[in-house]
C-alpha cells in the first residue's frame, strides 16, 4: 500500500520539476547578452513557482492581515488600554475566526474530492436552515426556560450533535450510492430540504408565544463580533478531534481521481468517503453555530487554492485554502469593524451615510462573482 | 413488451392529437408568414399565429384530400425541412386504448372538478363565520365580505397557483432541464431587488407600480442568467441550477446591502420571502395582476410546442423551421412578466414553479401541450389548498400560505423521489422475481 502511494507521488513529482525548467533551457539557447539577468529573473520565477514558497506567501499575508486586524488603531495608546482590548475585546472573535476558516477550507476541499465537483460547497445542503430548525424545535417543544437552563455551551453541542446526526442520515448514504447521479440527487434532496426545514421552522415561530421567540432570536443571527470564550473553546476541542481523523493527503489525492480508479488503487472508496463526509457534517455545524452560514467563502477559497497552487494535491490545497478563507475573513472583518466606519470614509465616499453591511453578506457578493467570472474564463480556455 | 408500451405512453409520445397536428401546421404557416412579410411586431407575430389556429380546420381538410407531403415538396424550399417534423410527431399510436384515467379529458374533468369545490371551500372558509344561513337571509355584511375580500383571495391564489407552476413549466421545457425554476434562476432575486427599488425610488409606490419595476429589474436578470449559461456552455443538467443558485445569491446580497441601509426596508424584503394572502382585498392593484397573468397563461398555451421543441435545442429547433431566438425571448417575457406580477401581490412561493411541473410530468409525460393545462390546474389546486390549511390550522388566527407550499411541498416531493429511487425498484424487482418463482413452482407441482 505504502508503495504504491509512493510511485504515486514520485510520478507527479518529476512532472513538475520539468514544468519549471523548460523556459529557463529555451531562453538560454536564444539569448546571449542577457544571459545572466535573465537567469537571475528566471530563478526568482522558479522560487515562486515552487509550491512550498507559495504557502509561505500566502501565509505572509495572512500574518499581514492578523496584525492588521490585531493592531490597527492601537498604537501610541497606552499600555493598559492596549492589553485590555487585545485580550477583552478582539481575542474572542480572532480565534473564532481562525476557528471558521480552518472549518471552511477544510470542508469545502474535502466535500469536493468526495463529490468530484468543483462547484459544490457543504453549505448547499442548508445547514444554517437545519441549525435554525433545531433551535426553534428546542424552544417549541421545552420552552424558552430550557434556555435558560442549560448553557450556551451544551446548547452548542446539542445543536452540533444533531446537525451532524440529520446530516449523517439524510446524505451520507445517497452520496456513497454511487457516481455522479448520487451527488445530483443529493443536491436536489439538499435544495428541497433547506426549504422544507425553513418552512418548518417559520410554521413553528408561528405558534410560539412573542416573548420566547425574544429568546430565540438572540439566537438566531451569531456572528464573529461577540462570541462567548467557552463556546470558542469547545468548537476548537471538536475541531482538533475531528481533525485527528483526517486520512493522509495522499489517499486523498487517489480518492480525487474517481471512484473506480481509487478502488483499482487499493483505497477503500465506501469507507473513505463516508469518513471524510462525517468530518465535513461535524466541522460545517460547528462552524454555522459558530459564525451563521458561509456559503461562499468556501467555494472562493478552494477554487483559489486550485488556481493559486495549480495542482490538485490535497498536500498543498487544503492548507492554501484554509490560509486564503482566513484572509478573506480578516479582510471583510477589518473593512467592516474599521474602514466602513472611520469618518474620513463616510464623508467622502458614502455621502455622509455610515453603512453597516454583515460580513457573511460581503463574502457572498464578493465570492459570488468571483465564482463567476472563474466559469466564464474556464470556457474560454477551453475554446 | 407491455412495459415498453406502458412506458411510451407515460411519456406522452404515443398519440398524435388533433393538438400535435395543429401545432404543426401551426409552425410551417407561421414561418411562411414570418419570411414573407418582414413582420417585426410580435403582437402582429400572435394574430397570425391565432389566426392561423383558426384556419387550420380547412387546411387539414384540403391537405387530406390531396397527398401531404406532396403539397408540402411543391410550396417553398424550406418548407421540406418541415416534413422532418412529421416522423416525431406521428408517432404509431398503440392499438390498446388508455386508460382513462390517464386520457387528457378525464384528467382535466376531475381537477376541475376538484378546483370547483376547493375554491367553495376557499370561499367559505373565513374567522368571520359565514354561513349560507346568512347569504340566503341576505345579510349584508356577508355578501360585502365575500365580495370584496373572499372571491378575490381566491381568485388571486388560483391565478398565482397557475402562473407559478406554469413559469416553472416553461422554464423546465426551455433549458430542457427539470431542475430549473424561477428558485434557481436568480428570477425570484431580481424581482426582490425590483421591488425595493420601487419602494425606494418612488415612496409610497402602488403594487402596480411595483410590479412595473420588479418586472424590468426581473427581466434584466433573467436575460442576464441566459446569456451566461449560453457563454458557459455547459452539457452538465446539474451545473445550470448551481450556477443560478450562486447568480441568485449575488443578486440578493445586493439587495440585502441597499436595504440595510434604509430603516425597516429589510424586514419589508424579508416578508415578502413569504407568500401571503391575508391583505387581499378587491382592488385594481388585484385586479389587473390577475388579468394580465390570465392573458400570459393563455398565450403560452397558445404557443406551448415552441417552447417544447425549442427545448431541443437551438441546431435542431432551427432545423424544424422554429424562430429559436424569438421563442426563448417570448419565454422569457412571458415567465418574467408573471413572476414580477405575483411577487408584489402575494410573495414569493418556492417551490411551486419546480414541484408541480415535475409531479404532473412523471404521470402525464413531457408533452408540454398535453402537460400544460394539467399542470395549471394541478397548481391552482395545490395553492388552494395550501391557503385554506394556512387558514384552518392557527384559527383563528392566519399564518402565510408560503409557509405551508414550502412544508407539503418538499414532504411530495421526497416521497415522490423516493418512490422513483432504485432502492424501491429494487425491492419491487425481488418482491415480483419471488412471486414468479412461486408461481412456476405450483406449475410444475401441478
Amino acid at each position: 500500500m505504502d508503495k504504491l502511494e509512493k510511485t504515486f507521488d514520485d510520478s507527479q513529482a518529476p512532472l513538475e520539476q520539468n514544468k519549471t525548467q523548460s523556459p529557463i533551457e529555451t531562453i538560454e539557447v536564444t539569448s546571449t547578452k542577457k544571459k545572466k539577468t535573465n537567469k537571475v529573473l528566471l530563478k526568482i520565477g522558479a522560487f515562486f513557482k515552487k509550491p512550498y514558497s507559495k504557502l509561505v506567501i500566502c501565509s505572509a499575508v495572512l500574518a499581514g492581515v492578523m496584525a492588521l486586524y490585531l493592531f490597527y488603531g492601537l498604537l501610541g495608546l497606552p499600555r493598559e488600554i492596549i492589553l485590555f482590548d487585545l485580550v477583552e475585546l478582539r481575542l474572542m472573535p480572532f480565534a473564532a475566526m481562525v476557528l471558521v476558516s480552518v472549518c471552511v477550507g477544510y470542508s469545502t476541499v474535502t466535500f469536493q474530492t468526495v463529490t468530484n465537483a468543483r462547484i459544490l460547497t457543504p453549505g448547499v445542503l442548508g445547514f444554517e436552515n437545519i441549525y435554525m430548525f433545531i433551535q426553534t424545535f428546542i424552544v417549541f417543544a421545552l420552552g424558552s426556560a430550557y434556555m435558560f437552563l442549560i448553557s450556551g455551551t451544551e446548547n452548542f453541542i446539542i445543536s452540533v450533535v444533531a446537525m451532524v446526526v440529520v446530516a449523517g442520515l439524510i446524505f451520507i448514504p445517497m452520496l456513497t450510492r454511487g457516481g455522479t447521479k448520487g451527488v445530483f440527487t443529493l443536491l436536489l434532496v439538499g435544495m428541497i430540504l433547506s426549504t422544507f426545514f425553513a418552512s418548518l421552522t417559520t410554521l413553528m415561530q408561528y405558534r410560539i408565544d412573542p416573548d420566547e421567540f425574544l429568546v430565540l432570536q438572540a439566537l438566531m443571527f451569531p456572528s464573529f463580533s461577540s462570541p462567548n470564550s467557552r463556546i470558542v473553546l469547545v468548537s476548537a476541542i471538536i475541531i482538533l478531534v475531528t481533525l485527528l481523523f483526517t486520512p493522509s493527503a495522499r489517499r486523498m489525492d487517489v480518492l480525487s481521481l474517481g471512484r473506480e480508479t481509487s478502488i483499482s488503487l487499493g483505497v477503500n472508496h465506501k469507507f473513505m468517503s463516508i469518513r471524510l463526509l462525517v468530518m465535513v457534517a461535524a466541522l460545517v455545524s460547528v462552524s454555522t453555530a459558530l459564525a451563521g452560514p458561509m456559503m461562499f467563502l468556501g467555494l472562493l477559497a478552494a477554487n483559489l487554492s486550485y488556481q493559486i497552487m495549480k495542482t490538485h494535491k490535497h498536500k498543498y490545497t487544503i492548507p492554501v485554502a484554509i490560509l486564503i478563507s482566513a484572509v478573506a475573513v480578516f479582510t471583510g472583518q477589518f473593512l467592516i469593524e474599521h474602514v466602513f466606519t472611520s469618518p474620513w470614509i463616510i464623508e467622502n465616499i458614502f455621502g455622509g451615510r455610515s453603512i453597516t453591511v454583515p460580513i457573511a453578506v460581503m463574502i457572498n457578493f464578493v465570492g459570488g462573482i468571483y465564482f463567476i467570472i472563474l466559469l466564464l474564463k474556464e470556457r474560454k480556455k477551453a475554446k | 413488451m407491455k412495459k415498453i408500451k406502458s412506458k411510451i405512453e407515460s411519456r406522452g409520445l404515443e398519440r398524435r392529437t388533433s393538438e400535435d397536428e395543429t401545432t404543426s401546421e401551426l409552425f410551417s404557416t407561421f414561418t411562411c408568414g414570418e419570411n414573407e412579410n418582414q413582420m417585426s411586431d410580435s403582437l402582429q407575430i400572435l394574430a397570425s399565429g391565432l389566426n392561423n389556429i383558426a384556419e387550420k380546420e380547412d387546411r387539414v381538410e384540403e391537405k387530406s384530400a390531396n397527398n401531404e407531403l406532396v403539397e408540402l415538396k411543391s410550396e417553398k424550399n424550406f418548407q421540406t425541412s418541415i416534413t422532418a417534423i412529421q416522423p416525431l410527431v406521428t408517432f404509431q399510436p398503440p392499438l390498446q386504448k388508455q386508460k382513462w384515467f390517464k386520457q387528457l379529458k378525464w384528467v382535466l374533468l376531475i381537477l376541475g372538478g376538484v378546483l370547483f369545490f376547493s375554491s367553495i371551500a376557499s370561499i367559505f372558509t373565513e374567522s368571520f363565520g359565514i354561513t349560507l344561513r346568512n347569504i340566503i337571509n341576505g345579510d349584508e355584511n356577508t355578501i360585502r365580505l365575500i365580495i370584496h375580500a373572499q372571491i378575490p383571495r381566491t381568485l388571486l391564489v388560483i391565478v398565482t397557483g397557475v402562473g407559478m407552476s406554469i413559469c416553472g413549466l416553461i422554464m423546465q421545457s426551455l433549458t430542457n432541464n427539470k431542475y430549473v425554476s424561477p428558485m434557481t434562476t436568480g428570477t425570484l432575486d431580481g424581482a426582490r431587488l425590483g421591488v425595493l427599488l420601487a419602494m425606494m425610488i418612488v415612496p409610497g409606490a402602488t403594487l402596480l407600480v411595483q410590479g412595473a419595476f420588479s418586472f424590468a429589474i426581473t427581466m434584466g436578470t433573467t436575460v442576464l442568467f441566459i446569456i451566461l449559461i449560453n457563454r458557459l456552455k455547459v452539457k452538465n443538467k446539474m451545473f445550470v441550477p448551481l450556477v443560478g443558485i450562486i447568480y441568485g445569491g449575488v443578486i440578493a446580497s445586493i439587495t440585502t446591502i441597499i436595504a440595510i441601509q434604509q430603516d425597516g426596508a429589510l424586514q419589508t424584503i424579508m416578508q415578502r420571502l413569504v407568500g401571503n394572502f391575508t391583505l387581499t382585498l378587491s382592488g385594481w392593484d388585484i385586479w389587473i395582476p390577475i388579468m394580465i397573468i390570465s392573458g400570459l397563461v393563455v398565450i403560452s398555451y397558445v404557443f406551448s410546442n415552441w417552447f417544447m421543441i425549442a427545448g431541443l435545442g437551438e441546431g435542431t429547433a432551427k432545423n424544424l423551421g422554429l424562430n429559436y431566438r424569438w421563442t426563448v425571448n417570448l419565454g422569457l417575457f412571458i415567465v418574467s412578466a408573471i413572476t414580477a406580477m405575483i411577487l408584489p401581490t402575494a410573495g414569493i412561493f418556492p417551490f411551486l414553479g419546480l414541484i408541480v411541473p415535475n409531479i404532473v410530468s412523471l404521470y402525464m409525460g413531457d408533452n408540454i401541450r398535453r402537460a400544460l393545462p394539467v399542470t395549471a390546474l394541478f397548481g391552482a389546486i395545490f395553492l388552494l389548498v395550501c391557503d385554506i390549511l394556512a387558514r384552518v390550522i392557527i384559527w383563528p388566527s392566519e399564518m402565510p400560505a408560503g409557509v405551508v407550499v414550502g412544508v407539503l411541498g418538499a414532504a411530495i416531493f421526497l416521497l415522490l423521489l423516493f418512490l422513483q429511487s432504485d432502492t424501491l425498484k429494487s425491492l419491487k424487482g425481488a418482491i415480483k422475481r419471488r412471486r414468479e418463482k412461486k408461481l412456476g413452482e405450483g406449475v410444475t407441482n401441478g
